[in-house]
């Protein structure tokens, strides 16, 4: 059945969506997605870098603010539901927004998956007897219990979403602050109880990576980071999103980086990080965080405990924040023809895009049934949570390099939109008798980003093939579906950008920008009234 | 682990505590919203790139210069000062050769002018009517404002703006900031010393 008609327009800007998400909810959002990344790749990390894991650390974090930076100049431009997805429709039109689209759905059903299971195995610290719940299936040692908690807590995550932003922006604002406040103190207390300077010399001299290891250390460390681009997915219920983005995206930035960068630093001044069993990770790269508590004495005792909650708490908020990028997103690309309508429906009780939420919260449901009953060792181990991980790494580094590209081309396609925010080092260039500000930042971004992608491709081989595959499949539903409702299948469908874009800055009363785009629109109309 | 308390280990954790409050800190400290209306109105002042400031005697005339100055703080708008020499019908309308009252208001207003760093453009010119003569000048030069100051006393039957004043507010193609200087402050603005 054909989709109903809609106008040149489409539904551009008209936003169903409450602006509920306030500066702390804006910042949490991302936090609760990129904070959890620590917890996961110290250990890893550590174990490929040895000495130069700070390093390693540092090199990733400066490609993670770069595109950390360039986020924050879309998302405070155009702040719709959708993030990279949006940003390059209007870069490079319909079919590189639904490639974007469907990297990044690729990453956010994965992260609600991968994220439950990671959170239940952190809870199940508290609850001992659950590592013998199992069963034989074949070849498969299922761990049901687990797998019954993880789906329990994505249905539980489903219905919070569904209920609306403002009850699942209050569930992450509240844990997020715990876990911001939990690992300051195993920072600070580790620093000042057991931190050993002459230790991290020793390691950066005695333990150097080789530049193949410092590779890998870093492209680890770059996954490690992501997850940003949250704050995007929700712009369009954020209030004043032009003027909160760029402030909570730069906050996000300093803030994660200021974690990493600690806990590294941290990690070389309390442990050896030498090859193999000469590093303190060895055997615990799946808690190190957990592992670095431990050892700082006077908190020692209530830091296991502690830092088990904690990343329970910070790895299923990095969950519930899948959710809601992944309901955003498909809502965001029905709006523009690339799903179907069908999956445009705002709930009329809680104004919240249900049925997104609850399709794509299945599909990650499937992928955590596959991960439990992949045969392999346990659900954190196994075959099927490695293709998980690659995925993920796969999906995110494919959407960004296209957000890269969007940003670039955007500068020349559209000066006209304000942007609150541009990232820094910009080089004048006329162009069709504009000045556009080239965005050399950006290339460099752009340039970081394609190493990791290539990186991705070279050393993960279930994403190289797996990644690839859910994008050529997701295409073939996307030419399928625009076949059916007679629209061009690689072109664009024509939109009025224009009236769009002031209506999404009317809507969230941005009228600095809305005032200064009308004022640009109409320099440019006097402009080319006045050529021959 | 044994407790081993390090100076530099105890910079980094006030470092690290103090780095994450105030990057919180600054992030939550938004700043008000502007109300519709507010910015272009902004906006509108800020587009002003050419200003004329007339001149047509040394004393409220040229007390313009200042006020115009000031407008234009850090909008780097051109500052255009012209003297208006109006010459009756009965003489001929030639441009008087080396008129110290000319050359004196002149140099006081690009005095003026160059106080707040602005390079003026400064010319003479002559008219049988000055307000005509300014619009015609305020088309000619594409001018976006034009700031003039005028004396408190009027000819008996003249509008409150006087003459020249009053032709300029009604024809000027751009802005007009009429400056009446009070009476009180006329006497403290040297007006026919040579």
């Amino acid at each position: 059945m054909a989709d109903p008609p809609t106008s040149s327009t489409g539904t551009i800007g008209v936003s169903e969506l409450r602006r509920d998400v306030s500066v702390w909810g804006s910042y949490m959002w991302g936090y609760a997605d990129v904070g959890a990344d620590i917890y996961v790749a110290l250990g890893i990390v550590a174990l490929a870098a040895l000495g130069f894991t700070p390093l390693a650390f540092l090199a990733a974090g400066l490609v993670y603010a770069m595109v950390g930076l360039c986020y924050a100049e879309l998302a405070s431009a155009y702040p719709v539901a959708g993030g990279g997805q949006y940003f390059a429709l209007r870069g490079l039109g319909d079919l590189w927004g639904f490639v974007a689209g469907s990297a990044l759905l690729l990453d956010y059903t994965i992260d609600i998956a991968l994220f439950t299971v990671i959170a239940f195995g952190y809870f199940n610290f508290f609850l001992p007897f659950a590592e013998g719940l199992t069963i034989h299936i074949g070849p498969t040692h299922v761990h049901w219990f687990w797998l019954l908690e993880t789906l329990a807590g994505i249905l539980v995550l489903v219905w919070m979403n569904v209920r609306g932003i403002k009850v699942s922006s209050a569930f992450n604002n509240f844990l997020g602050v715990i876990a911001i406040i939990g690992q300051a103190i195993i920072v600070i207390a580790g620093f000042s109880l057991v931190w050993d300077p002459g230790l991290v010399v020793s390691n950066f001299t005695a333990f150097p990576a080789t530049f193949g290891d410092f590779a890998l250390g870093s492209s680890l460390a770059i996954i490690s980071f992501v997850g940003l681009e949250s704050i995007s997915q929700v712009a369009q219920e954020t209030r004043r999103p032009a003027t909160i983005i760029p402030r909570t995206s730069i906050g996000l930035i300093l803030s994660v980086l200021l974690f990493a960068l600690s806990f590294s630093i941290l990690a070389a001044g309390m442990f050896h990080l030498g090859p193999g069993v000469k590093n303190g990770f060895y055997g615990h790269s799946g808690d190190p965080v957990a592992w670095i508590a431990q050892h700082i004495p006077v908190i020692g005792v209530v830091a296991a405990p502690l830092t088990a909650l904690i990343g329970g708490v910070i790895v299923f908020i990095s969950a519930n924040s899948g959710v809601v990028s992944a309901s955003r997103l498909t809502y965001s690309m029905s709006q523009f023809k690339l799903l179907p309508l069908w999956f445009n429906k705002v709930s009329k009780k809680y104004s919240t895009p249900t049925r997104t939420i609850v399709v794509f919260s299945g599909v990650a449901i499937i992928q955590t049934l596959i991960a439990f009953f992949t045969p392999g060792g346990s659900a954190t181990s196994n075959g099927a949570i490695e293709l998980l991980t690659d995925l993920y790494a796969f999906g995110a580094t494919t959407g960004y390099l296209i957000v890269f590209v969007s940003l670039i081309t955007l500068r020349f396609k559209d000066p006209y939109t304000p942007r609150p925010y541009h990232m820094p080092l910009n080089f004048p260039l006329t162009y069709r008798g504009t000045i556009i500000q080239f965005p050399v930042l950006g290339v460099f971004g752009l340039v970081g980003v394609a190493i990791t992608w290539f990186e991705v491709i070279l050393t993960h081989p279930l994403g190289r093939i797996a990644g690839p595959a859910w994008v050529v499949l997701c295409g073939l539903l996307y030419m399928l579906y625009r076949r059916r409702q007679s629209l061009p299948a690689a072109g664009n469908v024509p939109r009025d950008w224009e009236a769009a874009q002031k209506r999404v800055l009317q809507e969230a009363e941005e009228y600095e920008s809305l005032e200064a785009y009308e004022a640009a629109l109409a320099e440019r109309d006097g402009v080319l009234a006045a050529q021959p | 682990m044994s407790l081993a308390l390090s100076p530099v280990g105890l910079t980094i954790a006030v470092g690290f505590a103090a780095g994450l409050a105030g990057t919180l800190g600054w992030m939550l400290r938004v700043p008000p919203p502007a109300p519709r209306g507010a910015t272009s109105t902004l906006r509108s002042v800020e587009a002003i790139r050419k200003v004329l400031v007339p001149i047509l005697d040394l004393g409220a005339s040229v007390r313009a210069v200042e006020l115009a100055a000031r407008l234009n703080q850090g909008h780097k708008a051109e500052m255009l000062i012209v003297y208006v020499h109006e010459i009756p019908l009965q003489a001929p309308l030639v441009m008087p050769e080396k008129d110290p009252r000319i050359q004196r208001a002149l140099a006081a207003a690009a005095f003026i002018a160059t106080q707040h760093a602005i390079e003026p453009r400064t010319k003479v010119n002559v008219a049988r009517q000055a307000g005509h003569r300014i619009v015609e000048i305020a088309r000619e030069e594409a001018v976006d404002l034009i700031v003039m100051g005028i004396s408190h006393q009027n000819r008996p039957n003249e509008s409150p703006l006087g003459r020249v004043a009053e032709h300029v507010v009604r024809n000027a193609p751009c802005e007009v900031v009429v400056d009446r200087v009070p009476r009180q402050k006329v006497a403290l603005i040297p007006t026919e010393v040579i």
